[in-house]
């Protein structure tokens, strides 16, 4: 068993042979709880346990401290100052930048284009590339599993341009890519495939790479939601072969307000802008102007600077844990607790696959709302979500108004599973009497 | 007794109950004493927006005074409107107007809803008013 996960007492009692070797952690894993002060504290009389992570997560001490530090020393505007303290902004506003790209594994860090987060990247490619790309005729392939964050967009753009939205069906509760369909609907007037790589309601993690191969074959452009991946799993551009790929700070330790759009550096410097301002240009007069080269073409306006620097600082945190260890801890927390939940919660309707899945679970409750186990859950401490996880569409298709949702992340235990069973027992009891 | 009174009774009736989770499950109790509404009535018109769950509220004047009957998909937001009913039903528009629903604060239940959730119940509320108020002028 592994350090972290063992320091639980439930967990030890739980033990598995060969779990000993299976997760090889590293010394920034002990004490890991230590790193986020809102962790501890008592929500209506319990310790919290903090299951809300697919919506936001919290931040290491290391980050808190990144804003903190660019306000007291280093605070000014980005880029055409002078000034020691601008040089200094610029410089870390800069090596953020250049974090992210070794982040992500980008040929370099003008592909990276800071951004208020995914839904921000995802107008921004529709907006650019959309707008100079597509027309009447020209489809836009979705799954049917994405977030609306990753659906209007591309509603909005075909509205604008007469091109049309094709899906790719979810197979049931599993909800698992249907790929048998997709030389059906991968065709070529498919100009554009934008797909998820970890579902916010499912817990299904897409063969993106797949996708990605798919798609380049068939000549379209391919858009990756990461939302719910960066800072979860190991991710590299340009192992996996996309063009673009959208990622929010704030679900992986950085702050809220800050997110990025990586784009293939060929795609980015033959696109228009999509917003006008200070920093974006090379030129101005008065009846024109000419742009800057990307990513700055892309940032008009004061950037959200110290944000973007305390995200660079949060993946220097993730990278200290190892991504493959994130996952793996985050695929074992899962695991158990789906097989748990269906083992020990009578009736559970639980969604995404029972194996090889991200940290997320949805499930139903028969017979008590899905808000009504969330209200009851906090009288225990325990932080869930409910609702139709800006899935609508994909909840009617599942015949559902709304799930509650446990997600997992790296400060997680097994221990918090204990006291999920435990609050969905007393509610289902609560609701039975 | 005057609209403010009742408010207070059905203050001082659940405060017996100490503890926070026992209150909500009182009212999620209240909840199943609450009669559905018919089909026939869960209507878009009967319809209140801006709930996360779906909530329906049918207001009704006998002799001069409203008669509230509601319903909603979750039984927390059931029991809710079944003391909201409770409260409101049997006074006189003019009251009803007047009178703000103080008990989800006073009770501390506002403390263990949803801030979407509590703006539903306001907009129950308002949807209550609005009725009280349609028949306010049609005696006027």
């Amino acid at each position: 068993m592994d350090r972290f996960l063992s320091r639980s007492p439930v967990a030890s009692g739980r033990e598995r042979e060969g779990d000993e070797n299976d997760f090889p952690m590293n010394k920034a894993w002990a004490n890991l709880r230590d790193d986020f002060p809102v962790l501890h504290q008592q929500v209506n009389g319990h310790p919290l346990v903090y299951l809300d992570n697919a919506a936001t997560s919290h931040k290491p001490r290391c980050v808190i401290n990144a804003l903190a530090q660019f306000y007291e020393r280093d605070n000014a505007n980005v880029h055409r100052g002078i000034h020691a303290l601008s040089n200094r902004a610029t410089a870390a506003y800069e090596a953020a930048r250049e974090r992210s790209a070794r982040f992500l594994g980008a040929a370099s860090a003008h592909e990276i284009i800071f951004t208020a987060g995914t839904t921000d990247s995802i107008n921004l490619v529709a907006c650019s590339w959309g707008g100079a790309n597509l027309g009447r005729g020209d489809v836009i392939l979705l799954t049917e599993m994405e977030h609306h964050s990753n659906m209007v967009p591309w509603q909005l753009l075909a509205r604008r341009t007469g091109a049309r939205l094709r899906y790719v069906p979810v197979l049931g509760d599993e909800g698992r890519l249907d790929l048998s369909q997709l030389d059906r609907v991968l065709t070529p007037e498919v100009k554009l495939f934008a797909f998820t790589h970890v579902s916010n309601t499912l817990g299904v993690i897409n063969p993106i790479t797949e996708l990605c191969a798919r798609a380049r074959a068939c000549g379209a452009v391919t858009v990756v939601d990461a939302a719910q991946s960066a800072g979860h799993l190991p991710i590299d551009v340009g192992a996996l072969g996309c063009d673009f790929l959208a990622l929010s700070g704030h679900k992986m330790c950085g702050p809220t307000g800050i997110g990025i759009l990586y784009g293939r550096q060929a795609l980015l410097d033959a696109m228009p802008p999509w917003r006008g301002g200070g920093s974006m240009i090379s030129n101005v007069e008065y009846f024109e102007s000419r742009w800057a080269p990307a990513p700055q073409k892309f940032e008009a306006g004061t950037p959200n600077i110290a944000d973007a620097i305390a995200l660079g600082r949060a993946m220097d945190y993730l990278d200290d844990l190892g991504r493959d260890a994130i996952a793996r801890h985050d695929e074992k927390l899962a695991t158990l607790a789906y097989a748990r939940l269906k083992a020990e919660v009578p009736g559970i309707r639980l969604l995404g696959p029972a194996e090889h899945r991200s940290g997320v679970i949805s499930f139903d409750l028969p017979g008590v709302h899905a808000h009504d186990v969330v209200t009851f859950a906090d009288q225990e401490g325990v932080a869930l979500r409910g609702g139709h996880h800006c899935n609508q569409p994909l909840m009617r298709k599942l015949g559902l108004a709304s799930t509650s949702r446990a997600s997992f992340y790296l400060y997680n235990t097994e221990d918090e599973i204990e006291r999920l069973i435990a609050a969905l027992r007393k509610i289902q009891r609560f609701f039975a009497g | 007794m005057t609209l403010a009174e009742r408010q207070q009774q059905l203050i001082d009736d659940y405060a017996v109950i100490e503890d926070a989770q026992e209150r909500l499950g009182a009212v999620v109790d209240r909840a199943r004493r609450l009669p559905p509404l018919p089909e026939n009535e869960r209507t878009e018109a009967h319809r209140v927006h801006s709930c996360i769950s779906q909530a329906w509220v049918v207001g009704e004047l006998r002799d001069g005074r409203c008669h509230f009957r509601a319903d909603a998909d979750s039984p927390l937001v059931r029991g809710l409107l079944a003391l909201l009913c409770d409260l409101y039903s049997g006074a006189t528009p003019a009251e009803i107007v007047a009178v703000e629903p103080k008990l989800l604060d006073d009770l501390g239940l506002s403390r263990s809803l949803s801030t979407t959730r509590l703006n539903g119940l306001r907009s129950v509320r308002a949807r209550i008013r609005d009725l009280a108020a349609a028949h306010l002028t049609s005696q006027g």
